[in-house]
């Protein structure tokens, strides 16, 4: 103990600034300024924080809960988080997947709208066509047969080696989904229109592939030059298939075979290009009758702003023979496709602006041609998908979800944080140089 | 500038023994200013709180001990070199230089804590509750402190009979 106060006794006075009191009085501003900033922030965790958990939540909550369709999406923020970005995490089971350019790559990418409202980008590669949703819509398919996982943000490739092709349709119990597989050369081969076309020496192949196992089943070899449409027979025993044939893709073919064998029923080789199988879910649901989509106005070769004068309407032929046995609902915009039934209305993916259609909704097409609007997009969304599961038992009319400005990649926070961090590493360097 | 005057006379009259715990903490000159320096802002920040509590003496003990302990402190003195102190100082006043050289060392070896415990308990004759209260832990933490640095000096400085004796 002496020696200690001896050693202490060493020790002159120490030297004290002369604002040493005004150097407390401004401690004391900063930490009030502190506690307010605190303050703010704890008040905007606490409004944001429940939004931010019913995201995370969404991971859990099946896709077919009722009411899980939106009546509108909005186009996602320039900094929104990926599928699976780290801290957003995955959106969960899928409500829908919409694609836009007008997103941070402006190019086409694909927005997926969780089942709770979860708002989560999918990339896609330049050039890259768009994916499907699978039947429960827990995985979104991109080209050659990647698979990801929309509950956990994985992707994974389906088959050992990526099958390229064109996905065409699920198989009613979704195991199976039907691709028309491209036998072409890389060499693009031009017709007498100069338009590309398929090599009609090289037909392309109609391929089932198991979603669990990523086997490959041959249903069709060889019969067109490419497919264009197909649509699976609501039992399961059917496909119905549409393609080009013929020299310079100048032929149409509809053709109806067995599911498992790829045996034909009955086959509609035709020039007229003024009528199409109406897409993956032509059949009706009760299997009788298969839906056209026909229209009058200009047909191949056309100007592209003459193909939005076209008149459509819809039509249904007998699944056992093609003819048309009804008459035709007459639609008033652009129809894409039909995607599925609801009540007996065939819900399409519609243009309603001939003027604007790039405008894509989600409609259902009554029989005497008026139109429900299920889901509707902002200007700049050319596409968009509804899990089949959804459409045929789902709810629509959701309150429309607002894209979640939190649910963003970690750069995205380290970019909103940077100037506060040099900020407090200024102020920190100054307060040690002035002590 | 009531609350000025009266800070400034606690200075005054306090900055002495201030100066020489922080001296026992650190085992730097240089660096025992800095911390009695912001110690004494932090405690000029909250005066008015502090004074009117009556005893200022338990809260800047509190602030400069909390402050030594740190982490932020703990990392500036590894960080800095030690400053050996004057020999005119050491020898004007006649002392036992070998003595100071090995107590000044011997500190150096301790944890901030221990060497904290050490000071409260033999320099500013505190009792173990009240040092407990200064550092904000347990007193059988404060026990096991004292044991354990008592026993690092043993080691390294066998030749400070008093410290031991004071165990």
């Amino acid at each position: 103990m002496k020696e200690l106060k001896e050693l202490a006794g060493e020790m002159t006075p120490a030297r004290l600034p002369d604002d040493l009191w005004g150097a407390g009085r401004r401690l004391r501003r900063r930490r009030r300024l502190g506690y307010a900033v605190a303050a703010v922030l704890v008040l905007v965790l606490a409004v944001t924080l429940p939004e931010w958990a019913a995201h995370r939540r969404a991971a859990i909550v099946p896709a077919d809960r009722p009411g899980a369709v939106p009546s509108r999406v909005e186009l996602p923020h320039l900094w929104q988080a990926k599928v699976g970005q780290w801290p957003a995490g995955p959106p969960g089971p899928a409500a829908l997947v919409f694609f836009t350019s007008k997103t941070r790559y402006l190019e086409g990418t694909g927005v997926v709208v969780g089942a709770e409202g979860a708002y989560r980008l999918i990339y896609q590669r330049i050039g890259e066509g768009d994916g499907l949703l699978t039947p429960d819509g827990r995985y979104y398919v991109g080209p050659g047969l990647r698979l990801l996982d929309l509950t956990t943000g994985k992707q994974r490739q389906l088959s050992g080696e990526p099958i390229w092709g064109q996905p065409l349709a699920f198989s009613p119990d979704g195991r199976e989904l039907l691709i028309g597989v491209s036998n072409d050369d890389h060499v693009i081969t031009y017709g007498t229109d100069n338009v590309p076309d398929n090599d009609p020496a090289k037909p392309d192949d109609l391929v089932a592939v198991d979603l669990r196992t990523g086997a490959k089943r041959y249903v069709a070899v060889g019969r067109f030059n490419s497919y264009t449409a197909a649509a699976w027979s609501p039992d399961g025993a059917r496909i119905a298939v549409e393609g080009s044939i013929g020299y310079a893709d100048n032929g149409r073919r509809l053709s109806v075979m067995d599911a498992r064998t790829g045996a034909p029923e009955w086959t509609i080789d035709s020039s007229a290009r003024d009528r199409e199988l109406a897409g993956r879910a032509a059949w009706t649901p009760d299997g009788g009758l298969l839906a056209m989509l026909a229209f009058e106005g200009c047909a191949d070769p056309c100007e592209p702003e003459r193909m939005t004068d076209r008149r459509w309407r819809l039509e249904l032929a007998d699944a056992n023979t093609g003819n048309i046995v009804t008459r035709p609902v007459p639609i008033e915009g652009l129809p894409d496709e039909v995607v599925g039934w609801r009540g007996g209305d065939a819900v399409l993916t519609y243009s309603a602006s001939r003027t604007d259609p790039e405008h894509r909704t989600l409609v259902a097409l009554r029989p005497d041609g008026a139109v429900d609007t299920l889901v509707d997009t902002p200007p700049g969304v050319s596409n968009l998908e509804v899990p089949e599961d959804l459409l045929r038992a789902g709810s629509f009319g959701r309150t429309p979800p607002e894209p979640s400005i939190w649910a963003a990649p970690a750069w995205a926070y380290l970019l909103v944080a940077a100037p506060f961090l040099v900020l407090l590493w200024i102020v920190r360097r100054r307060r040690q140089r002035r002590v | 500038m009531a609350a000025e005057d009266s800070f400034r006379d606690y200075v005054a009259a306090r900055l002495v023994g201030l100066s020489r715990a922080a001296y026992l903490l650190t085992g730097d000159r240089h660096l025992a200013e800095d911390l009695v320096q912001q110690a004494l802002v932090q405690v000029a920040s909250r005066w008015e709180k502090i004074s009117a509590g009556g005893d200022p003496d338990p809260y800047v003990r509190r602030v400069l001990y909390h402050q030594h302990v740190s982490w932020w402190r703990w990392r500036r003195l590894v960080d800095r070199p030690h400053a050996d102190l004057p020999e005119t100082a050491v020898a004007d006043r006649g002392r036992d230089v070998d003595t100071e050289l090995t107590v000044r060392q011997a500190l150096r070896r301790l944890t901030p804590k221990q060497r904290a415990v050490l000071v409260l308990r033999y320099f500013e004759d505190l009792t173990e509750a009240q040092t407990a209260e200064v550092l904000g832990c347990s007193v059988g933490t404060v026990k096991s402190n004292t044991r354990d640095a008592l026993a690092r000096l043993r080691t390294t400085a066998p030749e400070l009979a008093d410290l031991r004796e004071a165990r």
